[in-house]
């Protein structure tokens, strides 16, 4: 008897083309839009040698060779700091007005200073005006020791010409670094929840007074559980192939780099897509209300959880996590997230597991909360 | 009336997707009105989160965090785990975990070789916010070792290197254009997703609930006039739509503690103008003959695609080329690019052509759907 309702559902799934083509449109599409979106953002965000263009408004040839020498050999981590281009002001000016072809415009004084032009604020800007200040503020110093402290005037020159490094530098681990590869994360948790849209009509398709097919299989003599068993295993497979077939798109179409092993990419995302199923089959024996509220319930969950987790705004997840740990750990679309985040950078080591206990315990809770639910219901007896 | 009457009724169906769309859009707006950014009229330094475990606790080390701390976030590394260190890198809210190993100090006031006590920078290798963090380190330390090889003790050399450093007058921004970024740019920045979210999920199913064949049936030989039915349904979704974008600009009014000011003025013209626009979007997808089912897999569709292509959840300017052209085509861009060009000062006359575009985008997609909803109804005929 499984076995017939298990096929029977199963054919009511893939028969469900609004559902089906929904679930996996939102890979498809999304995933699509999120790589033409972000697609560049890291690459360009990635630390590059900055464009400085650099204008001498001093002949002293002294000056030149000193600034020279001190602007080309900064290095950080094995490649040059700044990618210099000589030219004169107006120029320079020309090229950081036109759409910041060079980050800023360092000029070279007869006094030996240096000043700096630049468009806007940012990263690089600070970077090369730490540069300016300390090349600056070393002439300050050896002006202050000329006056104050004359005999300690070598040692000083010394000190600054053997500019000493005091970091050890270390790269974070993990495979891919790249931040907005969360957004495919939540992208795909949400996915994996909108599984539950499958589910949710288990509930009411054994509840007699819900539906048609409700008051046939309460008159059958197939038992509720057994009903309710072969339904969330048919609506599972379904699910999980829809949401592989969207998962392989992003993997393999527009090549998205999730990071870590891709059968575990896989497995987790099995996981993910029996979370969602569990939802569904909860809010499915939620009461007696019709199912069009109960999918309302279930997107409103889906998508302020995913809005949690980071869909729209990547950081609210660890803003979350510094405010609310508690929100993170039951919120299923962060669970489901957080567990392709910790495959990625650290592997497939405990804490990637314990996502996905969490991912069983919160699909347990939830499955024997919707089989409590679904006993509960009773009919007058005529 | 009655038809007026009964969209209100089967408007009620939605109201927790009306709501939720709501929390959502403002718990967004909320928390990224936190952290709003400066303008760019003058030079500021950017400043970075750095978690910090000093094991040293030397004159030296206290000097150099303090230095840090006058531009940057510090955070004490000893109250995160490693794992939560790792998560704040790589959703950047950190840029750098700093090591001060014991005996820094000392072996830097002796001059000692300092490779084997070299401080342990841990950061993100790719990023540049890193590397910021490590040249500010770099520059303190070489300055304060000139001071001290100068004849000046610890606590002067500190001094003087602080007030060196903090003196950036030879830098001068040469922008033409001075942004100011206020709170209320961010906000109104994210209204739209709130816009097209509500409209798409409560408004379009209650038209399409209308549209559906056993309804049409009966209304059409019903005694009110087809006319009249569509011009009940057109001032009922009108009005919603107004309600809903008055709310929206109240709440976000009150985030932002700014009102009917020139610039709030011309924001909220950008805001009604996308919301004329977005409505027009509705009555052209509800001609496609849809059912009302699927308005919630529509509306996550178009909200976020429109939104992170528009530049709503994430700026223009960090687009790339691919998704600044076809974002080009979406009413959300123009009014992304709308709110830059108020940022920057532009009157009436700057956004006058973001507002035409927006406006004609809804003008062609009505048009396409009118002309696509007669053929549906044709073939179904």
């Amino acid at each position: 008897m499984f076995i017939n309702v298990f096929k029977a559902q199963l054919k009511l799934g893939f028969r469900n083309k609004s559902n089906v083509f929904w679930t996996l449109m939102f890979p498809i599409i999304l995933g699509t839009l999120f790589k033409i979106t972000f697609g560049n953002i890291y690459s360009e965000y990635k630390s590059e040698s900055i464009k400085t263009a650099v204008v001498f408004e001093t002949d002293n040839e002294d000056v030149k060779s000193t600034t020279k020498a001190y602007l080309e050999g900064l290095e950080m981590d094995g490649h040059k700091m700044l990618d210099i281009s000589y030219m004169d002001y107006d120029s320079a000016v020309a090229l950081l007005k036109d759409d910041e072809q060079v980050n800023g415009i360092i000029s070279v004084k007869d006094d030996g200073r240096l000043s700096l032009d630049i468009n806007s604020n940012g990263v690089l800007s600070t970077i090369q005006e730490t540069i300016t200040t300390i090349y600056n503020q070393n002439v300050g110093l050896i002006e202050k020791v000329a006056a104050e402290h004359p005999e300690n005037l070598p040692a000083v020159i010394q000190t600054i010409s053997g500019r000493a490094e005091y970091i050890n530098a270390h790269s974070l681990a993990g495979d891919n670094k790249d931040p907005f590869v969360s957004y495919f994360y939540n992208l795909l948790a949400m996915t994996a929840l909108f599984a539950a849209l499958n589910s949710v009509r288990i509930g009411n398709n054994c509840q007699a007074n819900m539906s048609t097919l409700g008051a046939r299989t309460n008159a059958s003599p197939l038992s509720r559980m057994t009903f309710q068993a072969a339904g969330f295993f048919a609506a599972y497979i379904v699910q999980t192939a829809i949401i592989f077939v969207g998962l392989t798109y992003m993997l393999f179409g527009i090549k998205i780099n999730f990071g870590g092993d891709i059968p575990l990419i896989y497995f987790t995302t099995a996981l993910a897509s029996f979370l969602g199923t569990a939802l569904g089959f909860a809010i499915g024996n939620l009461g007696s209300f019709a199912i069009e509220k109960k999918e309302s319930i279930l997107v409103g969950i889906t998508l302020t959880g995913c809005a949690l987790s980071g869909l729209m705004y990547g950081d609210m997840k660890v803003i979350i996590t510094e405010k609310a740990p508690i929100i993170n750990k039951i919120n299923p679309a962060a669970v489901i997230s957080d567990s392709y985040y910790c495959l990625n950078m650290f592997g497939a080591g405990s804490r990637y597991f314990m996502t996905l206990m969490y991912m069983l315990i919160l699909s347990a809770v939830l499955i024997a909360l919707g089989l409590f639910m679904g006993r509960r219901n009773h009919y007058d007896s005529i | 009336m009655i038809v007026f009457k009964s969209f209100f009724k089967v408007l009620r169906n939605y109201k927790m997707s009306l709501i939720m769309y709501l929390v959502i859009s403002l718990g967004v707006i909320y928390i990224l009105s936190s952290f709003n950014t400066k303008g760019n009229a003058t030079y500021y330094r950017v400043s970075q989160g750095i978690a910090v475990q000093d094991n040293d606790k030397s004159e030296i080390s206290k000097g150099l965090i303090e230095y840090l701390s006058t531009i940057n976030g510090i955070k004490n590394a000893a109250d995160y785990t490693d794992d939560q260190i790792t998560d704040m890198i790589y959703y950047t809210k950190l840029s750098n975990r700093l090591l001060i190993p014991a005996g820094f100090g000392e072996a830097y006031l002796n001059g000692a070789d300092t490779a084997a006590l070299k401080i342990e920078s841990t950061k993100e290798a790719g990023a540049r916010m890193g590397y910021s963090v490590e040249t500010e380190i770099d520059s303190y330390l070489n300055l304060l070792s000139g001071y001290l090889a100068g004849g000046f003790n610890v606590e002067e050399a500190q001094k003087l290197t602080m007030e060196a450093l903090a003196d950036n007058s030879a830098v001068s921004v040469v922008a033409d254009v001075k942004v100011e970024d206020d709170k209320i740019f961010t906000i109104f920045q994210m209204l739209p997703y709130g816009i097209l979210t509500m409209l798409f999920s409560a408004v379009l199913p209650v038209i399409l609930r209308f549209g559906s064949m056993l309804l049409k049936k009966r209304s059409d030989i019903s005694s009110t006039p087809v006319l009249k039915r569509q011009i009940s349904i057109a001032l009922a979704a009108g009005v919603v739509s107004v309600f809903i974008v008055i709310a929206l600009i109240t709440l976000a009014s009150v985030l932002s503690e700014e009102a009917f000011t020139g610039r709030w003025w011309l924001i909220v013209l950008n805001l009604v103008t996308l919301s004329l626009t977005v409505v027009m979007l509705v009555v052209a997808v509800s001609n496609l003959n849809m059912k009302p089912e699927v308005s919630a897999g529509f509306t996550n569709v178009v909200g976020l695609s429109f939104s992170f292509l528009g530049g709503i959840f994430v700026p223009i300017e960090y687009l790339g080329s691919g998704a600044k052209v076809i974002g080009q085509f979406l009413p959300t861009y123009w009014y992304s690019e709308a709110m830059t060009r108020i940022k920057t000062g532009g009157g009436f006359n700057d956004i006058l052509n973001c507002l035409l575009i927006q406006l004609l985008f809804g003008v062609m997609v009505m048009g396409v759907g009118l002309v696509a909803g007669r053929c549906i109804e044709k073939r179904t005929a």
